[in-house]
């Protein structure tokens, strides 16, 4: 008896190992790529922050100054500071707009006038981002561009869009926002799509207003999707505004619309200092992660494992 | 009948507001079409042609004699692709191993993956361009398809789909005597090929637009991409030549729009789906 109850534990633990390592077979190339190319990169800018290196060369051991020379730049603190800015000023074109554009869609009670607005004003997100900036520059150009044109027929000089300081971050937000605007009031519709009419029709009855039905009812309800749309734009911010940050002024007029993962760009295949582009890329992470985990706590959070 | 009446007007006022934010909105689009199909004389002026006056197809001549045009296309549509199939693939596999397999690694592993969804883009970027360049695959598709593989978001996405299918087509498939390749391959692929449509046109689309990634690996213009070929026509020296730019730019941006022509409601459904990709 005792040797069969063995036996059979045997044979369910081969069982078990046997499917563990098919487990691990199939997940091989996610685990070989996802190691590679997003694990131990992480591991290898933590190394590599504190290291002299310029690409070619050897290493030579730097301890924290990197981390001193990227705090006393003052291209890093503009970069820092910008990046706050970016996140204010994307604020209107990445929540207020999308979220006032879905209302009224929602509102439009012929379905294929609606589906006619959504998907014009949607066709912004699918195109090619770097491309769309230079259309953009061109539309800004000081002489021939459109812009200035049209001001020109109400009897506007015009502005230096992108080599003006006090324009040229107004431009980038202008551009950025531009293209998210679709996208996000896509996620919002969805949003609204996703709350039980009853409640909208019980407060109707109780005598609400638009106003309080959307501030006391929708507004709340769409909390998931803000959160969603909130983290997107710190990424954004910090990140993504790299396309047209390097496409439209390079970061100029003298740093004034940097921001860090430009920055990050310029120090690493500009100034080809290796130490302190991956020392300010570990403050970049590091100050995303605070951002996001925040966001994420608040929300709730977003992604949770079930089987 | 007032009631009517003010709803009315409250749904043309809507329709107006709309269809003025609706040119807004496309206006730089049209912009880019119409300045590909002008002279410089109607380019490079202070008035505005809406629509050409003398419509012309110089640019588009200019590009294809003097670039790499048809390289750039080639490029394009190599690496789109390379990165849609491989990222799904590889989604695919580890979706069904952590959903058909029960392991006590199954949890650790799915945090492991996500959990990439937070790292920057410019953490990697320094190491992975170092890795590349060892790899001797600078200036080849590869150096833009491989680190593209790890794409946390469509495994997300993927594995919230195949994480759905019923245990009992896992077991029927079973009692038939299939072994997990089977399983994987013809109840897999087959239930969720929707999803994997919907994903397989969002890393069409996200591929076709990278810019950052292939900046940095492809410096050769015969081996660059579209959006990264397409900065040749920026030269502070001589100038910039828009006319041909608007050109490559409305050519580069053709097929992705003429794909959105015919499914655009199944790609705004698979951006709903996934959140934003890109």
């Amino acid at each position: 008896m005792v040797v069969k109850v063995e036996n059979r534990s045997i044979y369910a633990r081969r069982a078990q190992r046997r499917k563990t390592t098919m487990f691990f077979i199939y997940l091989l190339p996610a685990l070989v790529t996802f190691i590679l190319y997003k694990f131990w990169p992480i591991l290898y800018s933590l190394i590599l922050s504190f290291f002299k290196w310029n690409f070619v060369g050897s290493m030579k051991w730097n301890g924290l100054n990197n981390f001193v020379e990227m705090m006393g730049r003052e291209a890093f603190q503009k970069a820092t500071v910008n990046t706050f800015l970016y996140m204010i000023g994307l604020f209107p074109f990445f929540m207020v707009l999308p979220l006032l554009f879905a209302l009224m869609l929602s509102n439009i009670r012929s379905s294929r006038f609606q589906n006619f607005y959504k998907a014009l004003l949607f066709l912004p997100s699918i195109l090619a981002f770097s491309i769309i900036c230079l259309v953009w520059m061109w539309m800004f150009n000081p002489q021939f561009g459109v812009l200035n044109n049209i001001l020109e027929l109400f009897g506007h000089e015009g502005f230096a869009w992108l080599s003006d300081k006090k324009t040229a971050m107004f431009s980038i937000i202008l551009v950025s926002g531009w293209k998210h605007i679709g996208t996000n009031m896509i996620l919002f519709i969805a949003g609204l799509l996703c709350i039980n009419k009853e409640y909208i029709e019980a407060a109707t009855i109780e005598g609400a207003n638009g106003w309080q039905v959307f501030w006391k009812i929708k507004w709340p309800l769409l909390w998931p999707t803000t959160i969603y749309i909130l983290i997107t734009s710190v990424i954004f911010a910090a990140e993504r505004a790299f396309t047209p940050i390097n496409i439209l002024t390079s970061g100029g007029p003298s740093d004034a619309t940097t921001n860090l993962s430009h920055i990050i760009y310029v120090f690493a295949f500009e100034y080809f200092n290796i130490g302190l582009a991956s020392s300010t890329a570990i403050f970049t992470s590091i100050f995303f992660l605070i951002i996001t985990a925040s966001l994420i706590k608040i929300a709730g959070g977003l992604w949770h494992y079930d089987d | 009948m007032t009631i009517n009446i003010s709803r009315r007007g409250k749904q043309s006022i809507l329709h107006i507001f709309l269809f003025i934010l609706v040119i807004l909105n496309i206006f730089p689009i049209f912009w880019m079409i119409s300045s590909a199909f002008k002279l410089p004389n109607e380019l490079f002026t202070r008035d505005i042609y809406l629509i050409p006056h003398v419509p012309t197809l110089d640019n588009f001549r200019t590009v294809i004699e003097e670039y790499d045009l048809l390289n750039w296309f080639y490029n394009s549509i190599v690496t789109t692709l390379g990165i849609a199939v491989t990222q799904i693939i590889v989604s695919m596999l580890a979706a069904f191993a952590l959903t058909y397999y029960k392991t006590r690694f199954n949890a650790f592993i799915f945090y492991m993956l996500i959990a990439t969804m937070v790292i920057p883009f410019q953490v990697t970027m320094i190491p992975n361009y170092i890795l590349t360049s060892r790899m001797g695959i600078l200036n080849t598709p590869a150096a833009v398809i491989i680190p593209n593989i790890a794409n946390a978001s469509t495994f997300f996405f993927i594995r919230q789909h195949v994480s759905g299918i019923p245990k009992a087509f896992f077991e029927a498939a079973e009692v038939e005597g299939a072994n997990s390749f089977w399983i994987f391959r013809k109840v897999v692929f087959r239930i969720c090929q929707g999803a994997i449509l919907s994903m397989f046109i969002l890393c069409l689309i996200d591929g076709w637009n990278q810019y950052f990634w292939p900046l940095l690996v492809l410096s050769s213009s015969e081996h660059q991409t579209l959006t990264i070929g397409l900065q040749q026509f920026l030269d502070h020296e001589t100038g910039n030549r828009w006319g041909p730019f608007m050109a490559t730019a409305t050519l580069a941006s053709l097929p992705m729009m003429i794909i959105y022509g015919f499914i655009q409601k199944n790609i705004i459904d698979a951006f709903v789906g996934s959140g934003i990709k890109g």
